[in-house]
This record gives structure tokens, C-alpha cells and sequence, in this order.
């Protein structure tokens, strides 16, 4: 049509002019294409269909007023969730435990290696005659060194004052301060140590402060929530 | 391996036993549970966001429909994998859950997590419920 159009408008106007307006015709049917294509290219994506539907479905109400801001929120709490958390502090009484053990078991055996020598005696006195060669057991008389810490046992067990020490008092004494050594680390373990526990915070207390400016005050606002 | 050898080994091993309990690096962490101030819910949990944005958090994602968010956490673990995600679930009972999502270890019914994201956990929510 723009061809016979253009032939007519040739004839009548003469060569130029009829070849501008055939320009001007060629360049809207361009244009009104591409308009029908992007118009097509739209609705093929669908995004300008809408629709609205007659009634939205809407949440049931609990006591907080349930709207449609949290109708997909789930509906209740795990059971097992720790109200007001807070980490508690505190010492580790196993190790501090462990550490008072070890260091009573070895003032323990100090003590009964005090008992045997007041009682039966840990040293040896040797007796000789003419027709024979004894020893008998004999106080050593270091009975109260049992009361010194760490090296008390080990005293009480090679220290004579009266005859020779006995070489299982002397192993014995000298045994005990494995378990204080050991014990004495655990307790330092223990007292410089910490442990921390997850527990709810019983009072439930919640402080909230909120500082605010104004062009000539300052101040805050404190508030206690339980 | 001789008896002395042996004897100071068993020795070492009794004294580093209960320091290995005390020293772990994974404790149990359960659900934490944060309360909700009555009033409108978006309002909650707008403030939930906003409180953890002024803590300094990487909001990682939001989804105000289904009441749930993730900030990434500060603690700088040695794990691969990336930091660990928080993530705080809004219920309509008025309560919101914190877990943590990555870093966990699963024994059996509790949750273990590095001391410094379970600190980090306690201190996140406790920020969460003074928002309310």
C-alpha cells in the first residue's frame, strides 16, 4: 500500500516530495511494530496481568492479635527453649575437689607415718653382744614434721633422731608427694580457672536503656521489665 | 617401653585427664528463646533487625513473612566453613528462637557449639529481648 501510495503521491507532487512523505510513512509503520512487539513481549512474561481475588484467606487470632504480618510465622515455641539466657560463672569443683583429695592424701599418709613411729616406731636401734647382733624398732622422734604440707611425710619418713631410719618409711614419705604435687595442681587448675554454665536467668529481669538528644537536653530513659 | 617410661606416661595422662574436660572448646547450647512485647508483630520484628543491625550484625537475610532472620556471627572460628549463621525465628506465641546454624556439632539430642558462639549467642539474644 505505502508502495502504491508513494506511486500516486509521485505523480501528484512530483519526484522529491512524494519520496519524504514516503519516509515519514515507512518510519511509523516501524515504529507501530515495534510497539505491537513490545506490547506482545509483555504479556508473554505476564507481568502486567493481575487479578484480584474476592477474599483473602486471613490467620486465625491468638492473644497477641495475629494479622496478616504474621499469618506464615509459625504457631508456637519449641518447649525445650531457654527463657532469658544468661551464662553463669563459676569455679569447677571437680578439680577443686580433686585438688583438696590429693593434698589430704598425702598429709593422710604423713599423719599415719607420724601414728607407726609415736607407736611402733620407724627406726631401727642395733644391738650387739657378744653372741649376737639385733635391731629393734625404735621412735625416730620426727613424729610432728607430719604437720608441715608437702614435705612433711617425706621428714617424717627419713629424718631420725633416734636410730636409722627405715628405708620403707623413707620410700613411703617420699611417695606421698606424688598425690600433693598432683593435688596441688588440680587446686591451682580449679581456683584460677572457670567454667560456665547456659541457664535461664530465675529473675527473668530485663533492663532496657535508651538515651536521648535534643537540641538542648540530654538524658535517658531506663525501663524494667520482668 | 619400661615400667618408670610408662608409669610417668599413665601419670601425665591422670593429671591432663580432668583438664581435658575443663578445657574443651564445645559446649552444649540449647534453643534460645527471646519474649516478644506485646503489640503489633512487624513492629517486633522490625525491632528484632534493627537491633541487630546497631550490634554491628550482617543481616544475611530477611524474610518478615515467615517472621525469620539470619546475622552472620562475629566469632572468628577456626572451622572451615565460613562464620556461622544466627537465625532468629518469630512465633505467634510471643516468642522468637535463636539457633545456630553452622559450627554445631549434633550429639545426639543437644547441640554443641565453640564457647566463643555460644557467648556470642547468649550476648546476641540478650540484646534481641532488651529490644522488646
Amino acid at each position: 500500500m505505502t508502495c502504491a501510495l508513494g506511486a500516486k503521491l509521485s505523480r501528484f507532487f512530483g519526484g522529491h516530495v512524494a519520496c519524504s512523505i514516503q519516509r515519514v510513512i515507512r518510519a511509523a509503520v516501524l515504529a507501530l511494530s515495534f510497539l505491537l512487539a513490545a506490547s506482545s513481549v509483555a504479556r508473554a512474561q505476564g507481568l502486567p496481568t493481575t487479578f484480584a481475588p474476592g477474599e483473602l484467606p486471613t490467620a486465625p487470632a491468638t492473644s497477641r492479635g495475629v494479622g496478616p504480618h504474621d499469618a506464615l510465622w509459625p504457631r508456637t515455641s519449641p518447649e525445650g527453649a531457654l527463657d532469658h539466657p544468661i551464662l553463669e560463672r563459676g569455679h569447677d569443683m571437680g578439680l577443686i575437689s580433686l585438688g583438696i583429695v590429693g593434698l589430704s592424701l598425702g598429709m593422710i599418709v604423713g599423719v599415719a607415718m607420724a601414728s607407726f613411729d609415736v607407736s611402733q616406731g620407724n627406726c631401727h636401734e642395733f644391738v650387739s653382744s657378744p653372741f649376737s647382733f639385733s635391731s629393734r624398732r625404735v621412735e625416730c622422734g620426727s613424729a610432728p614434721f607430719a604437720l608441715i604440707p608437702f614435705a612433711g611425710p617425706v621428714l617424717v619418713g627419713s629424718v631420725a633422731f633416734n636410730g636409722f631410719a627405715d628405708g620403707g618409711a623413707i620410700a613411703a614419705g617420699t611417695l606421698a608427694l606424688a598425690p600433693q604435687i598432683a593435688g596441688l595442681i588440680f587446686l591451682l587448675m580449679g581456683v584460677h580457672g572457670f567454667t560456665e554454665d547456659l541457664v535461664s536467668d530465675p529473675t527473668g529481669l530485663s533492663l532496657r536503656i535508651d538515651p536521648w538528644l535534643s537540641s538542648s537536653q540530654l538524658g535517658a530513659s531506663v525501663s524494667v521489665s520482668l | 617401653m619400661s615400667r618408670p617410661v610408662a608409669a610417668t606416661v599413665l601419670l601425665v595422662l591422670a593429671l591432663l585427664a580432668p583438664g581435658c574436660a575443663r578445657w574443651s572448646e564445645r559446649g552444649t547450647m540449647p534453643t534460645l528463646a527471646i519474649t516478644l512485647r506485646d503489640g503489633p508483630p512487624a513492629e517486633s520484628f522490625e525491632r528484632l533487625v534493627g537491633a541487630a543491625r546497631s550490634a554491628g550484625y550482617f543481616i544475611e537475610f530477611v524474610e518478615p513473612t515467615y517472621g525469620v532472620m539470619g546475622a552472620r556471627s562475629h566469632a572468628q572460628l577456626p572451622q572451615r566453613g565460613g562464620p556461622a549463621t544466627f537465625v532468629v525465628q518469630c512465633y505467634t506465641d510471643g516468642r522468637a528462637t535463636l539457633t545456630v546454624l553452622g559450627a554445631a556439632q549434633v550429639d545426639g539430642q543437644r547441640v554443641r557449639v565453640p564457647d566463643a558462639l555460644r557467648r556470642e549467642a547468649v550476648a546476641f539474644a540478650q540484646a534481641l529481648e532488651a529490644s522488646q
